[in-house]
């Protein structure tokens, strides 16, 4: 009887307690998996192919993928940023565009770069894309293209909103 | 009647358990963080405890673990008074302040076109870049009214026929041109007829907020 008591009051508690971390919470980082990378175009469903730790292209020409990067609508910090990982083997470049929209869906701002691997050996990067505040408004949307390399020379790992 | 009876008895029995587990954590804390571990005292033979609850501390003491983790990340205050204050306003407030922040800075954005010069060199040459960008795509081909590129920002008007065809051929656009011009600022402009013509401004400076 008492650890049936201790059971519902426990319910309770975890539930304060969990609703306490919400009230206090403020928004952070997000990362998310490059997994969730898939083909911009209809017709190239089959040539992404999935691994745990991102996608690559599988075909034997660059094909374009497009992710969500998953932010909290918070009031925007000075300067917004993405950070956009992935990986290049010897000599082979991939392409990004993250594209900021807002609830509309009316373009907003975009900013585009390029990472390559020039020496001989699989390279691991790291992109920071920054936005004005004007640009990435509370609502607004991120999302970004990449055009990624044929015959598996290149692996998005995932895409990283930087919040307050 | 029946149904408030049981309201009552229910509402009851949750209250005596909500303060029962109160003295319980109460009791847990004040241990030692050894003998605070359920499974340790089972593992070691101590007073008797359930398995259960020894499991319900030990995901007590991770939700405490959590709580407290959360409360030592560091915070830039005024960051956080800024998003406390803004808390505050409808979302329709908000979203309202969000367009006149932009129309401010996209207003900024097309003072400074105007006032850069031309550039004989940069010009022409970057224009033939958006220009062979745009032939590649029959979407944007058809919907391109102008492009006018200064010393370092192009402007690109395209007419939105609200087919969504522009938000395909747009990505592309900006893979396309992205190397010589890799920051675009864009607006929607609107006619008052219902047609509507998107404005790029595709600049080779990244934008320094």
């Amino acid at each position: 009887m008492s650890n049936k008591l201790l059971k519902t009051g426990s319910v309770f508690l975890l539930a304060g307690v969990l609703a306490s971390i919400g009230a206090t919470a403020h928004a952070a980082n997000i990362n998310t998996s490059g997994v969730v990378f898939r083909n911009f175009n209809a017709g190239e469903a089959l040539d992404i192919d999935y691994l745990t730790n991102g996608a690559r292209d599988i075909n034997a020409n660059p094909r374009s993928v497009v992710a969500p990067i998953p932010r909290s609508p918070v009031a925007s910090a000075p300067s917004p940023s993405f950070f956009i990982d992935g990986e290049n083997t010897a000599n082979t470049s991939t392409s990004c565009t993250v594209f900021v929209y807002d609830f509309f869906g009316n373009p907003v701002a975009s900013q585009f770069f390029t990472e390559a691997s020039a020496g001989a050996s699989l390279r691991n990067w790291d992109h920071a894309v920054t936005f004005t505040a004007a640009q990435l408004a509370t609502f607004n949307y991120a999302s970004v293209v990449c055009t990624i390399p044929g015959s598996a020379n290149g692996i998005l790992h995932g895409v990283t909103a930087v919040q307050p | 009647m029946k149904r408030s009876l049981g309201f009552i008895i229910i509402t009851a029995s949750l209250g005596v358990g909500l303060c029962a587990f109160v003295y319980r954590a109460v009791h847990i804390r004040a241990e030692t963080p050894a003998a605070a571990s359920g499974t340790q005292r089972v593992a070691e033979g101590g007073p008797p405890a359930s398995a259960e609850l020894a499991k319900m501390r030990e995901e007590i003491a991770s939700l405490q673990r959590q709580v407290s983790s959360q409360r030592q990340m560091p915070v830039a205050e005024p960051v956080k008074a800024e998003a406390d204050a803004k808390d505050l306003r409808t979302d329709s407030e908000m979203r309202a302040e969000g367009e006149r922040k932009h129309r401010e800075y996209m207003a900024g954005v097309e003072a400074a076109f105007r006032n850069e010069t031309i550039d004989a060199r940069w010009s022409p040459a970057t224009s033939s870049v958006v220009q062979t960008a745009i032939s590649a795509d029959n979407a944007l081909r058809a919907l391109t009214r102008d492009v006018e590129c200064r010393s370092s920002t192009c402007r690109v008007e395209i007419a939105d026929d609200g087919s969504g065809s522009l938000g395909k051929a747009l990505p592309m656009l900006a893979l396309q041109v992205g190397p010589a011009l890799p920051s675009v600022s864009s607006t929607r402009v609107e006619d008052g007829s219902g047609a509507s013509t998107m404005v790029l401004y595709m600049s080779r400076q990244n934008e320094s907020p």
